[in-house]
Order: structure tokens, then sequence, then C-alpha cells
């Protein structure tokens, strides 16, 4: 067996002074936990609280000295026998949780009737746009990276915002001013034009609320959800490094396709379990080194059943209106289901990321009312109580003057009559005070562009969510003594030799979302270990809904480039038009700068079924073709057990360097499925499905909430239980479109044959507009199986 | 003038004559280039955590040499991964510098052409990672319990791993 020698070092440094007499250490840091923390077994401790704690430890050959952590010295406890201490220590991210924010820019004492201790009344503590006074958004908004970088500094976390993401959507308006998004100081509330304050006698001053628990909120519901392929799917999270500088980066759904690789060697996060004799190469040999020598210890893996596959998630509540949106899905053991009573089987998401952040309900923004939203901006230059010209931040699109504005700090309400490049030129209210630099000034109510992407909505948490719950939930740990540098959010590659699941019934990409990084010593001599924490989708068991091929999640931590190099890759067989069967062969040509490729160079199939827009992703290598070498590849078609025969299809290729960077593309090729084979294959359905209204009739008056109802029928029969009716208004004078859902129920003969619903509506649909309904009937995947309408009608 | 003690397998010179072994320095196999033999019986050869172990009862003749034999025990960790019979990698750690050195062993090798096993000297890359004294015996002869972690398909660097 293969043997590594190895010399293991560490040095511990607290308050700058090494630590020389210790006899272990342990570094945790998991994405559920706050923050990193470090133990430290030594004979006496060193340094003060809160110095700064610096430990950097690997192994020759390995990484050698490489910094695990950097925190800061807490607690320490001692033990009589035998003799030690431990020394507590804290990540940076630690500091953020302690950090309380007091801030309050207008807070001020007010005194308390009957003499029983100042009271202090304010705006609540810091918005978004107080912390991000010059974010240049829309309407003074923040996107999450911004907010975190302003708070960060705040609580003096080291925060590394060049390698950290977010959705870049941004928060901190809406139609309350963005006070929802206030990180609180713990001051009681001044009542203003449309908030209520805080009564009087309860605005003590209380105990802020803490940079990271302020942030984890925004980090609840940051999400991205775009179907690729690549997918970009995920929330965007807060931890820290080894390094410890604190990052936001996404994580969610499956792992992504590409094995990041170590920062400091570049080596594959690829571990490799030792657990057959019967895993062997051609040659009845053990795999040695490549594609992998066994380096795992001791591994634990499991597989769960999935939380749910329905995600409600509720938005902000508009007093009139409670945004929300419903994803749901299906895999094997839980099908899609419908709102009707009789229908038990309903599994919903035990912990959706609802919020009272979360500004829209779709993705388009389709909640009328919430279109109208208040401009903000800052005074930049001091005025006088009588002053009547006003100096004001002009990032924020003002109406056109005249208009009303007011003055947040005063109350004062002063009406613009012209508007000169940041100018104004204004009117004074009844009665005036003087306004200060970097007072607040909002102006009226106005409707504002739907298009723009800022706020977050409904439907991309909720379907980000739904990824992370319709999922068979792979988790685990293993430990391992190889001494690379593991953070959090890498993905890496656990598998028997050859790639194959083996013992540990694993052979995919996982997340990984934590690590412990131990040195203990044992009769004198060092022993390393590492355990990470890993988390993963398993096989893509999402319905039609999402259709993602399992290709989701971060890329950033591929740390290997390489375009200097000419990439060529073709696809040969199939050819265009070809009949497209599971388990056929693709293959191609490839090359780098004209000649092979080198080994480590892999090859990416992404097969797109047209017909249902459903993905499936496979595999191809470079085989050695004599005298050229590595020069063409083959795999493997991937294929989907919902593919039916006569599917529209097309197969792209993508050449992957060894580094995994993505260099080139062969492909589409299109083709059309030629038969279903194989065990897992869906038959081809001869189903004939039908739906029709019975009201509204064309030419009706249509109105909102009105009943929308009409026959639906499976082979002249009734419907499976999990059909259901999508209803869709078209508004043709505004060219806006409004859905909702309809569900089949039982007719006299018990049998459904029958549906109805509610005319989906919009708060912007006038008088007289020009109106059609379309109802679509969907089969349990969420297929579309029929169609009726386009029926036509005026607005009430 | 004494000679080894009766009852163990201790080196004699060829022609039978009595020697001081405590003034000789003395010993068919040598680690780091200290003498010293191994006791009747010994080295048991042990496989443990997917290392082999050459462990037993060594003598060692000279005082001087066993404060040198002290002076290269360097403990390991010697760990295996996964199941060790599947051919995984065996970590072995240590502090400092590389702790390991020629061990030289007399060993009888089977020698077809006589048909006879011949004394041969074999050499190893070892660590002697533990040695505890046993015996000193009235003749100034030193026995000690030693264990050699032989190093064997030693890698320089971590061997690659391909998804």
């Amino acid at each position: 067996m293969p043997m590594l020698r190895r010399q293991i070092v560490c040095r511990i440094t607290i308050g700058g002074q090494p630590l020389n007499q210790w006899f272990g250490l342990r570094i945790s840091n998991a994405l559920d936990t706050p923050a990193a923390s470090a133990q430290i077994t030594a004979l006496n401790a060193v340094g003060n609280f809160d110095d700064e704690v610096v430990i950097t430890a690997g192994a020759i050959p390995g990484n050698g000295l490489v910094t695990r952590f950097d925190g800061r010295r807490r607690q320490v406890r001692y033990d009589l026998y035998p003799r030690g201490c431990t020394i507590e220590c804290i990540g940076e991210l630690q500091r953020a949780a302690e950090f309380l924010n007091t801030e309050d820019p207008i807070a001020h004492p007010v005194p308390a009737p009957g003499g029983i201790g100042d009271l202090v009344l304010g705006q609540g503590g810091l918005r978004v746009q107080d912390l991000v006074p010059d974010s240049g958004h829309i309407e003074g908004t923040a996107t999450f990276l911004e907010i975190a970088q302003a708070v960060f500094k705040k609580a003096d976390v080291a925060f590394d915002a060049d390698t950290s993401e977010c959705s870049q959507r941004t928060y901190g308006s809406g139609l309350d001013d963005g006070w929802r998004f206030m990180w609180k100081a713990g001051t009681g509330v001044a009542a203003s034009p449309g908030r209520q304050g805080t009564p009087l006698l309860q605005s003590f001053r209380r105990a802020g609320e803490s940079a990271l628990e302020y942030l984890q909120k925004y980090s609840q519901i940051d999400a991205i959800y775009v179907i690729g392929p690549p997918n970009k799917i995920g929330f965007y999270r807060i931890f820290e490094l080894p390094s410890g500088k604190v990052v936001i980066r996404r994580i969610g759904g499956h792992p992504g396709s590409v094995v990041s690789t170590d920062s400091i060697s570049g080596r594959y996060f690829v571990f490799t379990e030792g657990g057959s004799e019967n895993v062997k190469n051609d040659s009845g040999g053990q795999f040695n080194p490549d594609p992998g020598t066994p380096n795992i210890l001791t591994a634990n893996i499991s597989r769960d059943y999935p939380l749910g596959c329905r995600s409600l998630v509720v938005g902000t509540d508009l007093g009139n209106y409670q945004v929300r949106y419903e994803a749901q899905s299906q895999n094997d053991f839980m099908p899609a289901v419908s709102q009707v009573p009789f229908v038990p089987a309903a599994h919903w998401d035990p912990q959706p990321p609802s919020s009272e952040w979360i500004d829209w309900q779709t993705f388009s923004g389709d909640v009328a009312p919430y279109n109208k939203r208040r401009p903000h901006g800052l005074v930049t230059a001091d005025a006088t109580d009588s002053d009547t010209s006003l100096s004001v931040a002009e990032d924020t699109p003002w109406p056109e003057a005249p208009f009303q504005a007011t003055i947040a700090e005063t109350g004062e309400v002063v009406t613009v009559n012209s508007d000169s490049g940041g100018t104004w030129d204004i009117t004074r209210g009844d009665d005036p005070k003087a306004i200060n630099t970097n007072f607040n000034v909002r102006g009226p109510f106005i409707l504002w562009d739907p298009n723009s992407l800022f706020g977050m909505d409904c439907e991309t948490v909720a379907k980000t969510r739904l990824t992370e719950i319709n999922r068979e939930t792979v988790s685990g740990t293993i430990s391992i003594a190889d001494d690379c540098l593991i953070e959090i959010g890498q993905v890496h590659r656990i598998q028997a030799p050859a790639g194959e699941a083996d013992r540990l019934n694993t052979g995919e990409n996982l997340w990984c979302v934590g690590n412990d990084f131990e040195i203990q010593v044992q009769n004198e001599a060092p022993v390393l270990t590492q355990n990470p924490k890993y988390l993963g989708g398993g096989e893509d068991v999402t319905g039609p809904e999402l259709g993602q091929g399992g290709d989701t999640g971060s890329d950033h931590n591929n740390n290997n480039t390489d375009t200097s190099h000419a990439w060529t890759i073709s696809i040969v067989t199939p050819a265009d038009g070809a009949s497209f069967t599971e388990a056929m062969d693709v293959n191609g040509d490839l090359s780098m700068d004209g000649a092979q490729v080198p080994t480590g160079t892999t090859v990416q199939l992404v097969l797109v079924d047209n017909t249902t827009s459903q993905t499936a992703t496979g595999t191809g290598s470079p085989y050695p073709v004599d005298p050229d070498g590595l020069v063409s590849w083959s795999g493997q078609l991937p294929w989907r057990s919902d593919i039916t025969e006569g599917d529209d299809m097309s197969i792209t290729a993508y050449l992957h360097s060894p580094s995994g960077t993505q260099v080139a593309q062969a492909g589409p090729v299109a083709g059309v499925s030629g038969q279903t084979g194989g065990s897992g294959g869906t038959p081809p359905t001869t189903d004939t499905w039908d739906i029709d209204f019975n009201q509204p009739t064309d030419g009706d008056v249509l109105t909102a909430s009105q009943d929308v109802n009409g026959g639906c029928h499976l082979n002249g029969g009734p419907v499976p239980s999990d059909a259901t009716i999508q209803i869709i208004l078209v508004d043709n004078t505004t060219g806006q479109t409004a859905t909702s859902t309809g569900h089949p129920y039982p007719a006299a003969d018990q049998t459904l044959t029958e549906w109805s619903g509610v005319l989906p509506w919009r708060g912007d649909i006038s008088s007289g507009d020009d109106l059609s309904v379309t109802a679509r009937l969907l089969n349990g995947g969420l297929s579309v199986e029929a169609q009726a309408g386009p029926v036509s009608g005026s607005a009430a | 003038m004494t000679r080894p003690p009766t009852g163990g397998n201790y080196p004699q010179s060829g022609d039978n004559t009595p020697y001081n072994p405590a003034y000789q320095n003395y010993g068919f196999c040598t680690f780091k280039g200290t003498k010293f033999d191994w006791e009747a019986g010994s080295p048991k050869r042990v496989v443990q955590d997917g290392a082999t172990h050459y462990q037993g009862t060594i003598i060692v003749y000279r005082q001087d040499d066993l404060d040198k034999m002290f002076g290269y025990r360097r403990p390991c960790t010697v760990r295996a991964a996964g199941d060790p019979t599947a051919g995984g990698m065996v970590y072995v750690d240590h502090w400092g510098t590389d702790p390991s050195g020629l061990l030289q062993l007399l060993m009888s090798i089977w020698n077809p052409s006589a048909n006879y096993p011949y004394p041969t000297l074999v050499g190893f890359t070892a660590i002697l990672v533990d040695i505890s004294r046993n015996e000193t015996m009235m003749n100034g002869i030193h026995r000690a319990d030693a264990d050699f972690l032989i190093m064997q398909n030693v890698l320089t660097s971590i061997p690659p791993q391909n998804p």
C-alpha cells in the first residue's frame, strides 16, 4: 500500500506570542453554527481575552503551514488532573453576533412625564439608506452585499467582499419607505407620516439587534433561481473561511458538477473510499494512484426521505393583500397535490423562508398595488427655516414638479415648484424648520417601473427553497488525514475507486457545509485529521415544474482557470436529425492546440427534451487513438424516464479542461426520440384530454373574483384527482396577465368531470379593458394536456 | 573475559573465540549505523494499520549505543485509509525532520543453488517508533524492546485524485 510519511507542522500565536506547550487543537466551522470556533489544550493559558489567535498548520508533503483559524481568545477552562487548560477561541463572525446596533441617526432624549427617567425617541435604528447612503440604486436601496459590507464595517469584522456574491436584488424600500429593513437600535420610534410611533412611556432604550441577526434575515431570502444550463439556484449564505474572513456565497439545490480544487495545491477535492477488494482495475489490481487512491479514513453517509414537495412562502403584508407564492413539484414518493380536500397527501415545507422583507409576489412583479412607491433622497446642503432653495441628491427619480415632499426629520411638508438638477425651488410648509445636510426627504407615492430588479419576490424564494426540500437529502461526514484547505461551500466528490459507489453508496458531488480540523497528540506523536461535513441532493428527484438536470449550485470555488489554450470539440454521432435512443453511443473529436488533450480532460453531455423542456446530463471521456493520443471522446446519451417517443431533443457536449473550466462546446445536435426503452421509461401516451368553458362565454362582462367553470375529461371520463386547471387572464388593453388555479370537482355522478375556479384579476385593470380568459388542463406532473379558450370579454 | 550468556542465540565469532562484547563494537544488525542484534526468536513481523513493523527484543552491546538508540526514537502515528485490505493510503505522521534511517538486518535468505539459507544483510528504510529499556545484564549487555516501522512504497508527494 502507498505510504505517505508526513511532517506535521503547527504554529499557534495568541496576541502575537507563540504558544509552545500544547497537547491538541480542534477547529470547528459549519454552516449551521453562527461562527467558527477553536479549542486549544495547553499546559498554561497565555494571552488575554479578545487577543487575536492565529493557528497555522498542515503537513509536509502537503500544504504546509496554512492559516486554519484567525479569531479571538475567549474562555479558558482549567483542569486539576491531568493538569491542563482549554483555551476557547471564537471566529470573526461571532463578533458580528456580539455586536449590537446602538446607532439611530435621529435618536434624542425625551423627558419622561413624572420624572421617571429619560426616554429615547428616534427612527428605531439604521435603515438601508443610512447604512449605504450612496448605493446609487433606485430609491436608495442596496444589495445584500452592500448592506453586509456596511454592517460588517460597523461591527469591525473582516469581510471579503471581493470574493462574495449576492443575488443583486436591492432591498430597503417599499410602501413603508423601507422601515421594515431597519437594523434595530433599541430606540423608540417617533411617529411620522405613514408610520406609527412607539408609545411614549415604552420608549426607553432597549438592546439593539446584532449585526449577524440582522444580516441573517437577508441571507434567508436572498436567492437566485435561474434554469440553465448552467443552472444557478441557491440562497446566499454567510460563513467564515479558515483565513478568518467572512464571505457570502451561494449554496443550495444540488451541488455543482465541477469539483472544487484546493486553493493552495490545486488538488481536486476527491475523496475515495477504500472499501472493497472487489473494485479493481483492468489488471486486477487496486487503483493506484489514478483515478483515486483510497484516502478516506472513516465515513458515514446517510440518504434521507425528501422533506416535502410544496413550499408556501409568504412575503410582506400590503394591508389589503398578502404577498405569497406556492411552489410545488413532485418526487417518487410525494405526488404533486392540489388543495382539493379529498386529496390527503400534502407535503408542505415545514420551515418555509417567509419574511416580511420579501417585496414582490412573483418574479415578474405581478402584484399591481405594490408598484406604488415613494421616492427618497438626502439633503446635500443645510437650509435655514426661511430658505426656499433646497439641494437634494438626484439619484432617486423624482416626479415632475410641482409635487409635495416631506422632510422626515422635521415632518415639514414642502411643495417643490421646480427641480433644476438637484436644486429645488420650494414653498415652505406651515411650520418651517431648519433643514440639515443628510436629512431624509420623501416624495409622494408614484408609480414605478415594475421591471426594475429591486426587492425579492416570493416566487424566487419558494422555488429555490423547493430545491432544498424536494430532494433526496444526502448528508454525512468523512474523516480524512489529508491537510487540504477545506472551506464551506466547496464541492467535493465522494467516491469509491473509479468513481463508483461502493460501501458508502456515494459516487457523487456533495456540498461541504462544515469541517473539523484537529491535531491531537497521541503517545507523543501528532495525529492530523479533518472531518468535513456534507450535504447533497442525491439523484435529481425534482419534478417537471423545476426540471433542472442536477447541475446546480456554486461555481466560485473552481480556483483553476485554463483559457490559454485553443480547445475544440465536435459531435460526430449522433448526426443532426438522428433518432435518439436511451444509452446510445455519443462520440466525437476533441483537441487542445491542435493535438491531443491532457489527461483529466472531461466532456459533459447535456440532453434537452425540447418538447417538455427537461434536461439530463451525463459525461463522456476522451480515449486514445493511435498515433495521435487523446483526440476522440465517447459517452452514453444521457436520458430521462419521462421522455416519450417523438419528443424533439438536442444534445450538447461541453469540454472541460483538467482544471474543470469549460473551454469549448459542440452542438446542440437536434434529433427525435426514437424509442423510450429501458425499464424506467414511460410508455407513449395515447390519452385524450379535453377541457371547455361553461362560463364565462364570449362577450361577457368580466368582474374580479367571478366564478369560472366548465367541463374536463380524460378519455371521455373523469380526470385524475391530481389534475389542476390553470386560468390565465390577459388584459389585451395593457398587455398584462394574471393567473389563478382551478380544480376538478365531483359532478352529480361523483366523478371528476367538471372544474371551477376564480377569475384571476389585476389591480390595474380599468373598466372597459379588452380581456380574454384561457383555461389549461394540467396533469399530475403539471404538464399542459389540453386548453380551452381564449374567451373574450370586457372589464366591468 | 566473558561469553554471551547461554540459552540465547547471541552471536559468536566464527572460530568460537571468547570475546567481550561490552568492549567490542559488536552486532550483526544496524540502525543508522548503530549495531545491535535481535534476541532469539525476534523480531516478529507485525502488520498494523496497513504498515509493517519489526518488533522484538534487541541486544545492544554498549551503553553509548543504547543511548544512541534511545536518541533515534521518534514516535509516529500510523493510519490506513478505509479497509486496509483495499490498498488505501497509509499516513505516517511525525513531528520534526525525517525520522527514518537505514535498518540493516541479518536475515537468512534461501540460496537455491546451494539449497541452503545464507545469512544476508538486508536493508530497509525504517523509523524506530518505540524503544524501552528491558534489562542490563551482568556482563554489561543491554536488552531493550524495539519497534521498527518499515517504510515501504513511500510516496514523495500526495497522489493525484481525479474526478
